[in-house]
This record gives C-alpha cells, sequence and structure tokens, in this order.
C-alpha cells in the first residue's frame, strides 16, 4: 500500500533521512519511532507532499508520488489523511465549520450531505454538543479529538499521525490511542502513527519501523521487535518493560492491602 | 557584507511571494465576500487610531507652518498649504505608517501563528490553496482600505489644522479652506493616490510574505511582527523618495512645473 | 431603536469602568517605576547593554531612512514654495528649521517604536508567558526594577544621541541635495540655515526626542506585561504596544510643538 524506497531528505548541508526504505500493507497499523529530532515528522511530510524528497522514491496505492505537482497531489491528499501534532484547527471557524472544511475543498460530498458527514465523524471521536463553538472554546483534547474528525470526514483509505499523544496526560493518551485503534478497524484505513511512545506501539501495532539518524535501524511486528539485538531498540524496550514492572508492582501490593 | 547579500536575497524572495499573490488573484479568484469581509475588518480596525493620528498631524502641521508664514504675512495660504502638502505626501506616509505599525503587525502575527501552529498546512492537507484562502484577500483588503483611510486622515487632519489654526493663528476656517483649491491641483492628488497605492502594496507584500514564512514558535511569530514593521517602515521611506523624486522628473519634463 | 438606547447606557457605563480601571493601572505603573528609578542597585551594565540594543541596531537604519526623508522634504518644501511664491531661495532655512524641529525626532522616534518598541514589548511579553517574570519575583527581584528601568534609561540616552546624531546627518544630506538638485552652494544653505534656526529649536528637539524615547519603553513594557498566553499573545500585544506608542508620540509631538510656540 505504502512503500518508500530509498528515501533522502536534505535541509541545506543537514541530511536528515539518509536513504529510508520500508513497506507497509493495507490495513496495517505501523508505527514510526525514534528519539525526537530524528526526521520522523519529515518522513511523514514527504508522504503528503508538503515537502518533497531529494532521492529515493514513495509508492502509494501503485502510484508513485515523489515528482507531483501541488495540483496533482490533490488527488494524493483526499486518500491520505494527515492529523497534526498540534490540533491546527482555524481559529475563526466553528467545529462545525473545520470538519467541513476538507470535505468541501475536496468537492467529496455535495454540500446538503455536510451535516451528515460531519455529524458522523464527530460521533467517531467522542465529542458532542460543541458544533458551534470555536477551537478556543474548547479544551485541548477536544481539540485533538476534533482535528481527528476533520481528517476522518474524508474517511482517507491512508490516516497519518505526527505524534498523537506527545504532551498528553495518560488517560488521554490511551483515550486516542484507542481511538486510533477503533478507527482504524471502523474505516479499514492504513494507519501510519509516528510516535515516541514505545508502550503504544507494542500495544497496538501491527508493524513497528524504528528510526535513529535518519535510518531505519529496525523493523518488524511487536514479537519481532522485543527479541531484538539493536541497542537503540534494547534501551527503548528496557525503558518500556521496567515501566510495566513497576506498575505490575503498585498493582500487587494495592491488591495486598 | 552577508547581511546585505542576506537582505537583497530577502527582497528577492518577496517579490516572487507577490507574483505568486497576483498569479493566485488571476487564475484562482476569491469570492468577493471573504474580500469583503476582510476589507471592513482592515478599516474598522485602523479607523479610530487614523483618525486620531490625521487630527494631530494636521495640528502639528498647522502650528509649523503658522509660525513661519506669521514672518511672512502669508498666513492665508496656512490652508492652502497645509492640505497640499498632507495629500501629496503626509497623507499617504502617515497612512502607511500606521496601517504597519497596525494592520501589518497584526497580519504578520496572525499568519504567522497560523504558520507555526500548522494551520497553513492542514489547509493544504485539506485540499485547498493557502495563497487563495488567507494569502490574498488580506493583501486586496489592505490596499482597498488603505483609500478609505487616507480619505479619512486627510478629512482629519484638514479639521486639526483648521481648529489649530485658529487657535494659534487667529485664522478662521474660511480663511483656512480659501486658497485650498489654489494650491492643490489635480496632479497633486493623483500623486498622493499614486504613492498611497504603492506603500500599501508593499506593506502588504512584506506582512504577508514575513507572516507566512515564520517559523519557531510563538517567539518566532514575534520576531516576524518586528521585522515586517521595520522592513516596512524603510520601504516605505525609500519608495517616498524614489516616487516623489520620479514624480517631479516627469513634471519638469512636461514643463508643468 | 429604543432598546439600542437603552443598551447604550450600560455599556458606556461599562467602558468608563474599565478605561478607569485601565487608568489606574497604568498610574499605579508609571509611579512604580519612577520609584524605582532612584532605587539602587544602579545596573550601569544592563543599560549599557540596552542602549547598545537601542543605538546600535537602529543606527543605520535610522540614518538612511533620515537622509531618504531629508531629499523629499527638499523636493516638497521647493515644489511648494515654487508654487506660491515663485522663488525657493527660502527652502533650504525652511527646511532646515523642519528637520531640527520636527522631522529628525519624530522619525527617529517612529522608527524607534517598531525596531526596539516591538523588541521590548515581544522579549517582556515572552518572559510574562513562559513565567519567567513570576520566577524572577519568587527569587526576589523586582521585574519593574530589574526589566524597566535599564531599558527606560537606556531609551532616553539613546533616542537623543540617534536624534542628534539623525538631525546631524539629515541637514548634512538636505545640504547635498539642495546644492545637486536645486543648484544652493553650501554656503549659502548654511546663511539660510542661520536666519531660520534658533538655538531654542536645538534644545526642543532634544527635549522632544527625550520624552519620545521615555514614552516607547514605558508603552512596551507595560503592554508586555499584560500579555496574553499563545502565540498569537506575544504578536497582539507587540501590534497594540507599536500603535500606542506612535500614536502617543504623535500626540506629544503636538502638544510639545504647541507649547515650544509659545518661546518664539
Amino acid at each position: 500500500m505504502i512503500e518508500f524506497k530509498n528515501l533522502v531528505k536534505r535541509f541545506g548541508t543537514r541530511t536528515i533521512l539518509k536513504g529510508i526504505s520500508f513497506k507497509i500493507e493495507e490495513g496495517q497499523i505501523a508505527f514510526i519511532l525514534g528519539t525526537s529530532g530524528t526526521g520522523k515528522s519529515v518522513l511523514l511530510k514527504n508522504l503528503v507532499g508538503l515537502l518533497r524528497p531529494d532521492e529515493g522514491e514513495i509508492w502509494v496505492d501503485g502510484r508513485e508520488i515523489s515528482k507531483l505537482s501541488e495540483q496533482e497531489y490533490l488527488e494524493v491528499r483526499k486518500i491520505c489523511g494527515m492529523v497534526f501534532q498540534q490540533p491546527a484547527l482555524f481559529d475563526s471557524l466553528s467545529v462545525f465549520e473545520n470538519v467541513a472544511f476538507g470535505l468541501r475543498k475536496h468537492r467529496i460530498v455535495e454540500e446538503a450531505l455536510i451535516p451528515q458527514r460531519v455529524q458522523e465523524a464527530l460521533d467517531a471521536v467522542h465529542v458532542k454538543g460543541v458544533e458551534q463553538k470555536f477551537p478556543q472554546q474548547i479544551s485541548y483534547g477536544m481539540q485533538k479529538r476534533v482535528s481527528l474528525a476533520r481528517t476522518v470526514a474524508l474517511r482517507p483509505k491512508i490516516l497519518l499521525f505526527d505524534e498523537p499523544t506527545t504532551g498528553l496526560d495518560p488517560i488521554t493518551t490511551t483515550a486516542i490511542n484507542e481511538l486510533i485503534q477503533e478507527l482504524s478497524r471502523q474505516y479499514k484505513t492504513t494507519s501510519l502513527v509516528v510516535s515516541h511512545d514505545m508502550k503504544c506501539a507494542l500495544d497496538i501495532a501491527d508493524q513497528i519501523i524504528v528510526l535513529d539518524q535518519g535510518n531505519v535501524v529496525d523493523l518488524g511486528t511487536p514479537e519481532q521487535l522485543k527479541k531484538s539485538q539493536v541497542p537503540l531498540v534494547k534501551d527503548f524496550l528496557e525503558e518500556v518493560l521496567a515501566q510495566e514492572a513497576q506498575s505490575a508492582l503498585e498493582e500487587a501490593k494495592g491488591r495486598r492491602s | 557584507m552577508k547581511s546585505v547579500i542576506g537582505a537583497i536575497d530577502e527582497m528577492g524572495r518577496a517579490i516572487l511571494f507577490l507574483g505568486d499573490i497576483l498569479r493566485t488573484m488571476v487564475y484562482r479568484p476569491n469570492r468577493s465576500h471573504e474580500i469583503f469581509d476582510q476589507i471592513w475588518k482592515v478599516t474598522v480596525q485602523s479607523f479610530a487610531t487614523t483618525g486620531m493620528a490625521g487630527f494631530f498631524v494636521g495640528g502639528i502641521m498647522a502650528v509649523q507652518f503658522s509660525l513661519q508664514m506669521n514672518e511672512f504675512g502669508a498666513l492665508g495660504y496656512l490652508g492652502g498649504l497645509a492640505t497640499s502638502g498632507t495629500i501629496r505626501e503626509v497623507g499617504p506616509l502617515l497612512i502607511a505608517f500606521m496601517l504597519a505599525g497596525k494592520v501589518g503587525a497584526y497580519t504578520s502575527a496572525e499568519l504567522g501563528t497560523m504558520r507555526v501552529t500548522e494551520q497553513i498546512d492542514a489547509i493544504r492537507c485539506l485540499g485547498a490553496d493557502p495563497m487563495q484562502e488567507i494569502v490574498v484577500p488580506r493583501f486586496i483588503a489592505i490596499i482597498v482600505s488603505s483609500f478609505f483611510l487616507l480619505g479619512l486622515g486627510l478629512m482629519m487632519s484638514i479639521g486639526g489644522g483648521m481648529l489649530v489654526g485658529s487657535i494659534v493663528a487667529g485664522v478662521n476656517f474660511e480663511e483656512y479652506m480659501r486658497h485650498v483649491p489654489t494650491i492643490v491641483a489635480f496632479p497633486s492628488i493623483v500623486a498622493g493616490l499614486i504613492k498611497c497605492f504603492v506603500f500599501a502594496v508593499i506593506l502588504s507584500t512584506i506582512c504577508t510574505f514575513k507572516g507566512y514564512n515564520a517559523s519557531g514558535g510563538a517567539k518566532g511569530v514575534g520576531i516576524s511582527v518586528v521585522n515586517t514593521a521595520v522592513v516596512t517602515m524603510i520601504g516605505i521611506v525609500m519608495t517616498d523618495w524614489l516616487t516623489s523624486f520620479l514624480q517631479e522628473a516627469v513634471l519638469n519634463w512636461f514643463g508643468v512645473v | 431603536m429604543g432598546s439600542a438606547l437603552l443598551n447604550l447606557i450600560p455599556s458606556l457605563g461599562r467602558s468608563v469602568i474599565q478605561t478607569q480601571g485601565l487608568l489606574s493601572e497604568i498610574s499605579a505603573f508609571l509611579f512604580e517605576v519612577f520609584k524605582e528609578i532612584f532605587r539602587p542597585p544602579f545596573r550601569v551594565r544592563e543599560t549599557i547593554k540596552q542602549l547598545h540594543f537601542v543605538a546600535n541596531e537602529s543606527l543605520i537604519i535610522i540614518l538612511v531612512c533620515v537622509c531618504f526623508a531629508a531629499m523629499v522634504t527638499i523636493l516638497e518644501s521647493s515644489f511648494h514654495m515654487k508654487l506660491v511664491i515663485q522663488n525657493d531661495s527660502m527652502v533650504p532655512g525652511f527646511a532646515a528649521m523642519l528637520i531640527l524641529r520636527e522631522l529628525g525626532a519624530v522619525v527617529t522616534a517612529l522608527l524607534l517604536t517598531s525596531r526596539v518598541g516591538a523588541g521590548f514589548t515581544a522579549e517582556v511579553g515572552l518572559m510574562k508567558i513562559t513565567e519567567q517574570i513570576d520566577a524572577l519575583r519568587m527569587i526576589g527581584l523586582r521585574p519593574i526594577h530589574f526589566l524597566v528601568v535599564p531599558r527606560l534609561i537606556a531609551c532616553i540616552l539613546g533616542a537623543v544621541f540617534l536624534t542628534i546624531f539623525a538631525n546631524g546627518i539629515c541637514l548634512y544630506s538636505a545640504m547635498l541635495v539642495s546644492e545637486i538638485y536645486l543648484g544652493f552652494t553650501p554656503a549659502t544653505f548654511l546663511l539660510a540655515m542661520n536666519r531660520f534656526v534658533e538655538m531654542q529649536d536645538f534644545w526642543f528637539s532634544l527635549i522632544k526626542a527625550a520624552v519620545f524615547g521615555a514614552l516607547i519603553p514605558l508603552v512596551s513594557c507595560f503592554v508586555g506585561f499584560r500579555t496574553q498566553a499563545g502565540a498569537e499573545g506575544v504578536g497582539s500585544a507587540t501590534t497594540k504596544s507599536v500603535v500606542t506608542s506612535s500614536i502617543g508620540i504623535i500626540i506629544f509631538d503636538f502638544v510639545l510643538s504647541y507649547l515650544f510656540s509659545f518661546f518664539y
């Protein structure tokens, strides 16, 4: 469904992506992990054409897209929806208008059907009753959900998430993760999630790709990755396993007392 | 030396940006209500400040001129000269400065904020053209409003001049206005309008360019706002001289002056 | 119609109360600043650093702008004089007077507003929303003494120096333009200047510069302290401070010009 072949991206003299290659099958939930600043967001932006690669190819749904014009990229963006790290809701539009925005611009459905689609999308992200409010008037967690609804309303075949849970409290993090899973199942989308949350990846991903310094250092299913010998991955895992052990311990203590 | 090259580079990019704006205006015209919306916003924003500024500047000119003219017994010309000076020079300059400070900074901040909160990227992903959606309406609005505000500023400065003229130099209102038609000739009015237009184009290009290309979070927005105001003022001062000079040359050539 | 009128009174009342609140905040601020100026420690090094910021960066821009302004003044004066009295012999004197009395101080001040004023507001505003101001208080430093006073002193000094410099350059370029464009020799220019310009003009120009130089940091810092959070907060605070300073400069210019006119 999605394939990167030797993607290279430079900014001035710095090479951020040094030849990324991997493949994601249709319907999978794939996580791209790495420490901050290794170019994970850059990878996503190359996929939707916000940035263009210097070398390499990007294949989406059997079509090579890295050399398309901005006009031609509109077709790609119809099937490839991106949820940004920040909610990026338009301050001057109401929640309803925000969610309807992509529908209108891409001309996906006629005007008459828009309220229905908007409602559907808001229901899917479990947000009720704020259609007429403005982004400044709702909480950050809700803004993130609305931003998700805005992308999901387009019913894209591919969903991209740029650090969806970074900076959120644990409860909202779990909620968003569950939402990602739910939406993938409900809309049968292929999901690509950029994150540095290894635990979440181990929980819900079908495939995990680990980036470091602009290279793919390991990839595979969660099971495969748990047995990985790559130092960075082992460090990541240790962290997660330690946390799990800690919370298991506290649970056990709680049960005894 | 480096900063000079950098400045020229910026100028070049700004001109290219202007080209983009014009292209978008021609090939993807906006719905008029978006533009009218923005025109209203800009005019209302600057209405009070322009009016006040015009009034006081008119007063200042009256004070300074009347002191001199008293010596020469040419007080009858006070109104004519003050008004002529305002239409030709002070008016467009004042409007440009006021707009640069308020609207220029505001637009730059608004676009900059949209840029750093990823709203501009979101617009592209949702199938719209950010230039068409948010840049062009503001660009046109600033230019159109500048004429309204020029008219307002002019009227207020005549008012201020009249008032101060009567208090400081005992020039009554009728006397003040008497020589206005004599001194303010058609070429002067045209000159003032041209200046106003040129300043407005420079201002709107710079503030939209800087805002659109802001980077680096809240601090980056602040920096782009400061830069906008400064660059605009320099640009206006230089263009002011250029247009004055060209005007003189043209008029001389036609033997008018 | 009736209800609109009925609403007018409460909303008028509300704005009066708000204005009164704002005015009292402003006067409290000004009072604080005035108190803190005389309290040691006198942070000379910080003041000099701010002075460097005010003067150094702005110098070239001011020079350039002022040169162009001088040229425009000469062009416009000669245009109007030729129109009214068919004779431009008085242009140098008139222009020189205008430069010293208005142009030098005001143009310098307006340029400083956009550069320095906006810069101060952005700085202080950013500190406010990243809670650095609160952190200062926790350490026991008084924000006004720490932030405002050095900037105030630096800006007043800077504005005065820059205005003197600007006046000089402006007169010089006016002289050059008169020579090239109008055919006045430098000697003629200086003579005419002598006739029109008096010693008071020079002092008044400095007083104006000092007043403007005080206005800019006071407004900028006041607005900076009240910045709202969020990415827009800094941007809108900067806008507000630049606009308010600019209007303030114009109003004070008017008042001072009017006052000074009695001394001639």
